[in-house]
């Protein structure tokens, strides 16, 4: 047990330094044309300009910026645009998810990757070619109901019926929200999910310090009044996030279930079992008299943890860099799973697409 | 039962470790406060001349007034951010480094763009971060706009027409709060706008020269969209969920809504993810 706490604490650090390097923004001198990108590029707030002939050799996060990549230019990795726009003549070698955001596809531009919208509009020249699939994720269907007002634990309340139906019924409308999330998000959900099975411990850190760190990082944008949009997106973002890590935490928990079936399940379905499991045996634990809403709150708490730190670790399963962080930190390959163990049907990664944490060594 | 005991113990430790956590917070150096005057003159044989502003964050002014084709001064107290002006054949490029100043800017910094055009016809090009707009071009003649944005609060205004036709006027927009007045002013029958999460309003108000093809885009945002009543205008809305409030009178059929009549029509297809959309004839 000292080893292992010796171990994650030096993973802790290491982890730390690794997000505070992350989070520097460190830039290469804007180039003149034709020039090359190494790494990954962020544009927080701000305009980016890719010009033709440049070439990006890393991922782009775009978070309430501007960026236009001309006619020529090329990305070589995945596209996030979360709250700003995005015009595209250029070539796009990954995915591309827009979290409202707003991205043109110019007549010239090439897409060679899926397409994921949540919240967002993609607007596409007939001209435009896009590889993959494209899934524009609509929330007119979404129906949360009306919050219930926060009670207290203590309170007493012995229609204990009514609870438990209460709590089925929200169970399944998570449920339901969790299939959603696997038919639109498949390939995210998966990467999320198979970062919490390999590395369960730094994706718990990771979340730890995500969610400390993050309600401070959004107060510090906030000071500076002219980021008060950006934080109004970023607290989106983090619930977005959170919810995103309890589904995938579903999903993790529903391959388990198809595995003692000896059967395997499509993600929405595992993502919907699993999700409806864990939201049954947490709200029901909160119907125990005095200590159950402790019980379900750690809990809650514990795989809330683990969802969102596997979610900023995969950054939000849209790049192939899941497990990235684990694979840094440690400098090792990545565990094996022992033969006894179930093996995960995430873990089975398609022939012609790379497996995640050796592309990202690759990169560096 | 162990494993969580051992994952709290963890969790506290970590905790403590977080909370002795030293982060540099990254600032900007300031210096005393460097002032470039600009005063440059129209182009020869040209007839329309490219104005091109590309700054940082900061504060940005824009209005006529000058004799010559830019006039004005920049005000900066951070030394990387020094502006440099481009002579070209056709017009000026104004532009300031701002890819490599990343920090938590305090009060003591200063960045202000204080820029008066002249009244030659322009074809004006604006990038700009995170910045504080107001760009007023009434009595100029713009040929061409296009404003690129990050995070930003900026308004846009036309108080009178626009003495040339302008090609097009594009504004693409991040997470920002943008308000776009007179747009019937602007002399143009093509406006495009594209913008990320933020609060919007553009106003066609004006005296409308000729028919008016609008494309909005936007992800999640607040936009409200004025319009006079002495144009016919049709309103597509297309996307997924979006409130839709109406203020005087409209006709809606489907996610069609039309208002107004008159010689002239504007035609405004609004893409739009989620959000609220405020449609307001006047």
């Amino acid at each position: 047990m000292k080893n292992n706490f010796r171990l994650f604490a030096v993973i802790c650090v290491l982890v730390i330094s690794l997000l505070i390097t992350t989070n520097a923004f460190a830039q290469t001198p804007e180039p003149n044309s034709g020039t090359v990108y190494q790494g990954d590029k962020l544009v927080m707030a701000d305009t980016f300009r890719l010009e033709s002939d440049d070439v990006l050799q890393g991922n782009l996060v775009v978070i309430g910026g501007t960026v236009t990549i001309a006619e020529n230019a090329q990305v070589n990795g995945d596209v996030v645009l979360v709250g700003g726009t995005l015009t595209n003549a250029g070539i796009i070698n990954g995915n591309m998810v827009i979290i409202g955001g707003a991205a043109t596809l110019e007549d010239t531009a090439v897409l060679k990757g899926d397409v994921v919208s949540s919240g967002g509009t993609l607007k596409q020249s007939p001209l435009a070619k896009v590889t993959g699939n494209i899934t524009e994720q609509s929330p007119s269907e979404w129906n949360f109901g009306k919050p219930s007002p926060w009670k207290s634990p203590f309170q007493s309340n012995n229609n204990y019926l009514a609870k438990f139906l209460t709590i089925c019924l929200e169970s399944l409308g998570l449920a339901v929200l969790a299939v959603i999330v696997g038919l639109f998000l498949p390939d995210q959900t998966k990467r999320v999910s198979n970062t919490i099975v390999k590395e369960p411990l730094v994706t718990a850190g990771v979340g730890l310090v995500t969610i400390f760190c993050a309600p401070i990082a959004m107060i510090l944008i906030s000071l500076t009044i002219i980021l008060i949009p950006v934080t109004f997106l970023a607290v989106i973002v983090f619930a977005l996030a959170l919810l995103y890590g309890w589904i995938a935490v579903g999903n993790v928990l529903g391959v388990r279930v198809s595995d003692m079936f000896h059967s395997e399940w499509a993600t929405p379905f595992s993502s919907g079992i699993g999700t409806l499991l864990i939201c049954l045996v947490i709200g029901s634990l909160s119907l125990i008299p005095i200590v159950g809403w402790l019980f379900s709150f750690m809990i809650s708490l514990i795989l809330i943890v683990i969802g969102l730190g596997a979610v900023v670790s995969s950054r939000f399963g849209s790049s192939k860099y899941a497990n990235k962080v684990a694979q840094a930190v440690l400098q090792t390959p990545p565990m094996p799973v022992p033969p006894s163990a179930p093996v995960s049907p995430v873990a089975s990664v398609p022939p012609s697409e790379p497996e995640p944490a050796q592309k990202s060594i690759a990169k560096k | 039962m162990k494993a969580i005991h051992v994952f709290f113990i963890v969790a506290i430790a970590f905790i403590l470790l977080g909370c002795s956590l030293t982060v540099n917070v990254p600032t900007v150096e300031t210096t005393t406060t460097q002032v470039l005057e600009i005063s440059e003159s129209i182009p020869s044989n040209v007839d329309i001349a490219v104005v091109q502003i590309d700054m940082g964050a900061g504060q940005l002014s824009i209005a006529s007034g000058a004799t010559k084709l830019v006039e004005g001064k920049i005000s900066y107290n951070v030394a990387t951010w020094e502006p440099k002006i481009t002579t070209t054949s056709n017009g000026v490029l104004i532009s300031q480094e701002h890819a490599n100043n990343i920090g938590i800017p305090n009060d003591q910094i200063k960045n202000n763009w204080d820029i008066k055009l002249g009244y030659t016809p322009i074809d004006l090009s604006i990038s700009a971060g995170a910045y504080d707009g107001e760009i007023d071009l009434t009595g100029l003649s713009i040929t061409n706009l296009e404003i690129n944005d990050g995070a930003s609060k900026a308004v846009v205004r036309f108080d009178s027409l626009n003495p040339t036709e302008m090609r097009k006027l594009v504004y693409k927009t991040g997470a920002s709060q943008v308000d776009l007045y007179g747009l019937g002013n602007a002399n143009t029958s093509s406006i495009t706008f594209e913008s990320g999460a933020g609060d919007y309003t553009l106003d066609f108000s004006g005296d409308l020269q000729k028919d008016m093809d609008v494309r909005i885009s936007s992800g999640m945002s607040n936009t409200k969209i004025i319009v006079p009543n002495n144009a016919k205008v049709i309103i597509q809305l297309t996307g997924g969920l979006s409130n839709v409030n109406l203020t005087g009178t409209w006709t809606v059929e489907n996610s069609t809504y039309t208002s107004g009549s008159g010689a002239r029509t504007i035609h405004i297809y609004v893409e739009m993810a989620m959000g609220n959309l405020v449609l307001i004839t006047k």
